[in-house]
């Protein structure tokens, strides 16, 4: 087997990445959150515009779970693409390319960047929209780059499911997981672990984002290692550890159990 | 040709079934019912459904579909094998934790619901998946409870929490929805190339449009 040279492996990845980025825009899952998004957003515009009494504090919930819902549904995207070898039998056919496939997996997480990027503008957006119709707080600016870290946590999540279990059905179960079980209506410190926390400081909403993007790189690491288990990963795989657990102690002592300030 | 496979015939059919699904299930569900928490009742429910949406995915299908058996009677030696274990996990799972009789048939009301849709989705989406609709039928499933949601729960049709009109409400909606996914399975289960149930008007030998 020919081997790509160090200085092109870049430009595979970026390749890769462009590739498997448009399919994941176009697959029906991730058109199916982002319906459900603008499902969300339509509830709260809706209310805007024949409601007076219509706050971005009470009522825009409904975008942000629009927008945490389309996150899980590019989960499954992300997790039906990784599986297509397994699928249609093309592993050997594709391990005879000159790409390993940490090169394809290190493509399937850049991949991951365009429906993040994507739903995050719509976000934006509607963000935009939203401050001419209400009063929408600064930090509504920081929750909506959350989105774009969520979405890049959980599409490393559908990564790791394909790598380590593959199984159509993984996947889908980690979904109904998300979507059926929440931490409690009562705020605790310990709900900053749930990726969907939102918290209501500036600089505690910027430290979630920093522990979402090393779950990420994390996750990204553990699918890497089902093949190969070089020193890159295993730099990759430590620092991301230390970075979730550095910002995941940073939020239990900073997050108070209270809800409004601090954990919303 | 008999309706119902023999017993060799059920044998064969189960080892191609893909079994991992309902593991996965059986799994994941046990964990959440041993958790004790009895409002989470629904997630083994909701995943062995899932799972049962496996039960027609058959590497084999494109082969098959050439044999003297119809698909309705390979789909149904498939769910012959398939069902009763599915039936027989989900009541030693649910059973822990249900008590009265509206409960229990308000449970078994919604595990017929989601069986039945999942099973329509996956009978549908096996015509566009070359046989393997399981994959597709899940997160299907989890869009039409995500969008059933968003409706007031008056209107909700396929409702995980209260309602009003309490346990025969919840009951007839489930029961509806079991009904709707049988009826789409059945649909789904008609053999490809037989004749459409509603023709064109330029369905008509000479136009290229005609079904044999």
């Amino acid at each position: 087997m020919t081997t790509i040279s160090k200085r092109s492996v870049g430009q595979v990845t970026l390749a890769l990445a462009r590739v498997d980025g448009r399919h994941l825009l176009k697959s029906p899952l991730f058109l199916a959150g982002l319906g459900i998004a603008l499902l969300g957003t339509a509830v709260f515009v809706h209310g805007t515009l024949t409601d007076n009494a219509t706050t971005w504090s009470n009522d825009g919930w409904t975008v942000g779970a629009g927008f945490i819902l389309a996150a899980v549904f590019a989960m499954l995207a992300v997790n039906r693409a990784s599986l297509r070898d397994y699928r249609e039998h093309t592993g050997e056919q594709h391990g005879s390319l000159p790409t390993n496939q940490t090169l394809r997996l290190a493509g399937m997480f850049g991949a991951v960047l365009w429906p993040a990027i994507v739903s995050t503008l719509l976000l934006g957006v509607v963000v935009v929209f939203a401050s001419t119709q209400v009063d929408v707080p600064a930090i509504t600016i920081v929750h909506v780059l959350h989105n774009a870290a969520l979405f890049l946590m959980l599409g490393s999540t559908g990564l790791a499911i394909a790598a380590w279990i593959p199984s159509g059905f993984a996947a889908p179960v980690v979904a109904f997981a998300l979507y059926f079980i929440h931490p409690g209506e009562i705020p605790a410190t310990w709900h900053v672990i749930w990726p969907f926390a939102t918290l209501g400081t500036a600089s505690l909403a910027t430290w979630h984002i920093v522990y979402l993007l090393g779950l990420a790189l994390l996750l990204t690491a553990t699918a890497t290692a089902r093949w190969e288990r070089e020193r890159a990963q295993a730099i990759v795989f430590l620092g991301s550890a230390a970075t979730v657990a550095a910002s995941f102690t940073v939020l239990v002592i900073g997050a108070c159990p209270q809800a409004g300030p601090c954990l919303l | 040709m008999p309706v119902v496979k023999s017993t060799a015939g059920l044998r064969h059919t189960a080892r191609t079934v893909p079994w991992h699904p309902m593991v996965i299930a059986t799994v994941v569900g046990a964990t959440v019912v041993a958790s004790g928490h009895a409002r989470l009742v629904v997630i083994p429910t909701t995943l062995l459904a899932a799972a049962a949406g496996f039960a027609f995915d058959d590497p084999s299908h494109e082969t098959l579909a050439a044999s003297p058996s119809s698909l309705i009677r390979r789909r149904l030696g498939r769910l012959i094998v398939v069902i009763p274990p599915t039936i027989i996990v989900w009541a030693t799972l649910v059973s822990q934790g249900v008590s009265g009789i509206d409960e229990t048939l308000t449970l078994v009301a919604m595990f017929a619901g989601l069986v039945g849709l999942t099973l329509g989705i996956a009978g549908v989406a096996a015509h566009r998946t070359g046989g393997r609709g399981g994959a597709v039928a899940s997160p299907v499933l989890l869009l039409a409870l995500i969008i059933s949601a968003l409706f007031p729960p008056h209107w909700r049709p396929l409702p995980l929490g209260d309602v009003p009109g309490g346990w025969p409400a919840l009951q007839a909606r489930w029961s509806t929805a079991a009904a709707i996914g049988t009826l789409v399975l059945l649909a789904s289960c008609r053999d490809p190339a037989r004749r459409r149930l509603l023709r064109y008007p330029t369905d008509r030998p000479g136009t290229g449009r005609q079904h044999v």
